[in-house]
C-alpha cells in the first residue's frame, strides 16, 4: 500500500522566496535604465551593422531564395536582384534566352517554365528561358541586368522596345543614378548615367554598402525570416481593364511619350547600340522585341509618328544587324486581348505571342548552336 | 541576485538593441531617400 506523507516541506516557503525575489531583481534590471544594459545595446546596433555587412554579399545574394528579398508580392525589383545572382552564380548548362523588358513585355508571354518546354519542343533539345521582365523597367535598366548577366550567362538576349522606352529624357537619369531600383550596379549603367550628364554613385566594393539603399527600402522583408518567402505575382487577374469611357483620357496619358520619342530618340537609340556592342563583345546574341500595343491605342498614334518610329527602328535593327520582332500580326492579337493600351489580359493570347516568340527562338538558336559546332 | 540582475540586462540590451538597429536603419532609409519606385512614378 502507498503512504502519503502529509507533513509540510519546510524548504518550500523558502523556495517560493528565492524565484520571486530572482525574479524581481530580473524584472527590475530589464526594464530600470541603467549604463550597462544602455552600452549593451550600442554594442547590439554595431554587431548586427557589422554582421549585415559582413553577412549580405554576392554569394548571400545568390544563395537566399528570391522571394526572401520582397516586401510584398509584387516587389519585382527585389525578385529580380536575388534571381539575377542565382542566375550568375549558377548558369544554365542548356541553351538560355533571356527575356528582358517591361510589363508590356511581361504580360505577353506565359511562365518561363512554359516558355521554356515551348522552346525545348521547337528545338528539339533542352533550353531554358529566364523571364527578367519587370513592370517599368527601362532601357539602361534592362541594359544593366544584360551587363550582370552577360560574362556568365551567354545564349540570346531578347530585350524589349516601344517607342516610350525609346523615347525615354536622359533627365530621368538623375533620379535612378541617385537610387538605382536594381540591387547591382554594372560598368554599362554607369557609362549611361556618364552618357546622361550625371555622376555615377561612388563605390566602396562592399556589396550591402554599395547597395544600402536597395537593402534599407527592404527592411519590411526582415518579417520573411518568420513567415517565409513571398511569392511574386507577376498577372494579376483582377487588374483594371479600362472601360469605354476611360479610353479617351487613356490614350491622352500615353500622347507625353510620343512627344517625348520625337525629342530623345537618338540618345535611345544611342544607349542600344552600346548595348548591342556590348553583349555581342561577351559572344551572346541579342534580338529586339517589340512591345505588344493594342490596335485601338496604335491607331491613335499619328500616322505619321507611326511611320517614322517604324522606318528608324528597322534602320537601326539593318544597320546593327540585329533581329526585330513585330509579332502583334503573327499572334493575332485583337483588342479584346488587352485589358488596356498595352497589356494582354487574355491566357490564349499570351500563348499566341509566346508560340510566335519561341518560333524565332528557336530559329536563332538553331543558328547559333550550329555555329557554335562548327567552331568546335 | 546578481546573475539575475545580469540577465534582466541582457534582455534589455538586446531588445533595445535590436529596436535601436532598425530605428537607426530606418533613419537612414528614410533620410537618404531609399525606397521601392515601381513602374515609372518617378
Amino acid at each position: 500500500m502507498c503512504r502519503v506523507s502529509t507533513t509540510p516541506q519546510p524548504e518550500q516557503p523558502q523556495e517560493h522566496a528565492g524565484i520571486a525575489a530572482f525574479a524581481r531583481e530580473f524584472a527590475r534590471a530589464a526594464v530600470q535604465p541603467a549604463l550597462p544594459p544602455l552600452l549593451g545595446a550600442l554594442a547590439i546596433v554595431i554587431a548586427l551593422f557589422t554582421i549585415a555587412i559582413t553577412t549580405i554579399t554576392p554569394t548571400f545574394m545568390a544563395r537566399i531564395d528570391p522571394g526572401m528579398l520582397m516586401t510584398d508580392e509584387r516587389d519585382e525589383f527585389g525578385f529580380l536582384t536575388a534571381y539575377a545572382f542565382h542566375l550568375r552564380h549558377d548558369p544554365p548548362k542548356s541553351p538560355t534566352v533571356v527575356l528582358v523588358g517591361a510589363s508590356g513585355f511581361q504580360h505577353a508571354i506565359p511562365s518561363a517554365k512554359v516558355m521554356s518546354e515551348m522552346l525545348s519542343e521547337k528545338l528539339g533539345r533542352p533550353a531554358r528561358v529566364s523571364n527578367m521582365t519587370i513592370g517599368g523597367c527601362t532601357l539602361w535598366e534592362s541594359a544593366s541586368i544584360i551587363d550582370f548577366l552577360d560574362d556568365r550567362v551567354q545564349g540570346v538576349y531578347v530585350v524589349n522596345v516601344s517607342m516610350s522606352k525609346l523615347g525615354w529624357p536622359d533627365s530621368r537619369m538623375e533620379f535612378l543614378s541617385q537610387s538605382p531600383r536594381l540591387g547591382f550596379s554594372t560598368e554599362l549603367f554607369d557609362e549611361e548615367v556618364r552618357e546622361a550628364g550625371y555622376r555615377p554613385s561612388s563605390r566602396t566594393g562592399i556589396y550591402a554598402l554599395d547597395n544600402f539603399k536597395f537593402l534599407l527600402a527592404r527592411l519590411k522583408s526582415l518579417r520573411n525570416i518568420v513567415i517565409g518567402p513571398v511569392k511574386i505575382s507577376r498577372y494579376s487577374p483582377t487588374a483594371h481593364v479600362v472601360s469605354e469611357d476611360e479610353w479617351p483620357e487613356h490614350i491622352e496619358e500615353y500622347l507625353p511619350f510620343l512627344r517625348d520619342y520625337e525629342e530623345h530618340n537618338k540618345a535611345r537609340y544611342a544607349s542600344l547600340s552600346r548595348l548591342i556592342e556590348h553583349v555581342r563583345a561577351n559572344r551572346s546574341e541579342i534580338a529586339l522585341v517589340q512591345a505588344p500595343m493594342n490596335p485601338r491605342m496604335t491607331r491613335a498614334i499619328p500616322d505619321e509618328l507611326k511611320q517614322r518610329y517604324q522606318q528608324e527602328l528597322e534602320a537601326f535593327a539593318d544597320d546593327h544587324d540585329v533581329p526585330l520582332w513585330e509579332l502583334d500580326a503573327e499572334a493575332h492579337l485583337t483588342e479584346d486581348d488587352f485589358r488596356d493600351r498595352s497589356h494582354i489580359n487574355s491566357p490564349e493570347a499570351r500563348r499566341r505571342f509566346a508560340d510566335a516568340l519561341t518560333n524565332r527562338l528557336s530559329q536563332l538558336l538553331r543558328h547559333r548552336l550550329g555555329e557554335s559546332e562548327v567552331r568546335q | 541576485m546578481k546573475f539575475a540582475r545580469y540577465l534582466g540586462w541582457i534582455v534589455q540590451a538586446l531588445v533595445l538593441g535590436v529596436l535601436l538597429f532598425i530605428a537607426i536603419a530606418n533613419l537612414i532609409s528614410v533620410g537618404s531617400g531609399a525606397s521601392i519606385f515601381r513602374y515609372q512614378g518617378f
